[in-house]
């Protein structure tokens, strides 16, 4: 089967649901999010550092992710997400919203 | 590689206790790029480098986002009020000379003389943030952050604080006039600029 082309911009609506989809199954680090959302595209999808942090960082602003500082086993700092429950509610919503554009694009593309 | 990223981190114009929380992330995120590469058989130092990507990109974004840490929705409140209650006044008791121009242009000067810093930057990324279910769940909207607190208060206040006056001149006897035009700048300016804001945020968002 042939892989899918690679895409390295992801729509800005998207990518924060990808991310509040991925934190309402673990609490994650970018890195590992990037990462799991990269693998679980099977490599279709690339997260720009550019995009990933600052739509983090705005979630956060909105109440809908939080932060808390850990460490990684080499001892630097890091910051790990975790959903809010604001946050679990937005989800919700921006995965029921991505999911009926997808079909909605689906239907008008395929006829 | 930490140095680059260390002088990235210095040039941003960002408050600074957001480079702290920049650097840290970021140095965390190159770190694991790098070790992934060693672990998978590749150079880590190009690792390191590629995971960082579009450093002007990730500039713009983060300028655009990390101001708004520093001021709270309280915060930008009680700069509204400030400047609603200095408007208020300065047309209530400026005389023949607030009623027009030189009152518009005053009243628009103090709102923007107390307006959070980099207020715009703000507001535009409230703006493009993702519509929600209110509390009641029965309207959806953006999340009121610092910036639209500021414009909502600094919009409404003056006119709270006027009609305050003037319920106070009446009860006492006094002749109460009719409202002049330069009341109306603030408020004008602050629609203009939601609706001009509102625009951008709708068509950057479709494209």
């Amino acid at each position: 089967m042939a892989r899918a082309p690679q895409r390295d911009v992801v729509p800005r609506g998207a990518l924060r649901a990808l991310v509040l989809a991925s934190l309402a199954e673990a609490d994650l680090h970018g890195y590992a999010l990037a990462r799991q959302l990269e693998e679980r595209s099977r490599g279709a999808l690339k997260i720009r550092e550019g995009s990933l942090y600052p739509a983090l960082h705005e979630l956060e602003l909105e109440g809908a992710i939080e932060a808390t500082w850990t460490r990684a086993p080499d001892g630097r700092r890091r910051r790990v997400y975790a959903l809010t429950r604001a946050g679990r509610r937005i989800a919700k919503g921006a995965r029921a919203e991505w999911l009926a554009i997808a079909d909605m694009l689906r239907a008008l593309l395929a006829s | 590689m930490q140095d680059e990223l260390d002088r990235f981190v210095a040039s941003l114009a960002i408050p600074d206790d957001r480079k702290g929380v920049v650097r840290a992330e970021l140095t965390d995120h190159v770190a694991c790029a790098a070790e992934a590469a060693v672990r998978e058989g590749r150079d880590p130092d190009a690792a390191a480098r590629a995971a960082l990507g579009d450093l002007e990109l990730l500039r713009r974004a983060l300028e655009a986002v990390e101001p708004a840490f520093r001021i709270t929705r309280w915060h930008a409140v009680g700069r509204g009020l400030a400047a609603s209650v200095l408007v208020a006044i300065a047309l209530d008791q400026g005389g023949a000379l607030m009623r027009g121009v030189v009152g518009a242009l005053v009243a628009l000067s103090v709102a923007l003389v107390c307006a959070p810093p980099r207020a715009l930057e703000m507001l535009r990324a409230e703006m493009r943030s993702a519509r929600v279910r209110g509390a009641l769940g029965v309207v959806r909207g953006i999340p009121i952050g610092p910036a639209l607190a500021y414009a909502v208060t600094v919009m409404s206040g003056p006119f709270v604080v006027w009609i305050a006056l003037i319920v106070q001149r009446a009860s006492a006897g006094l002749p109460v006039d009719d409202a002049p035009w330069s009341a109306f700048a603030v408020a004008v300016a602050v629609q203009a600029v939601l609706l001009v804001e509102g625009i951008r945020a709708r068509i950057q968002a479709a494209a």
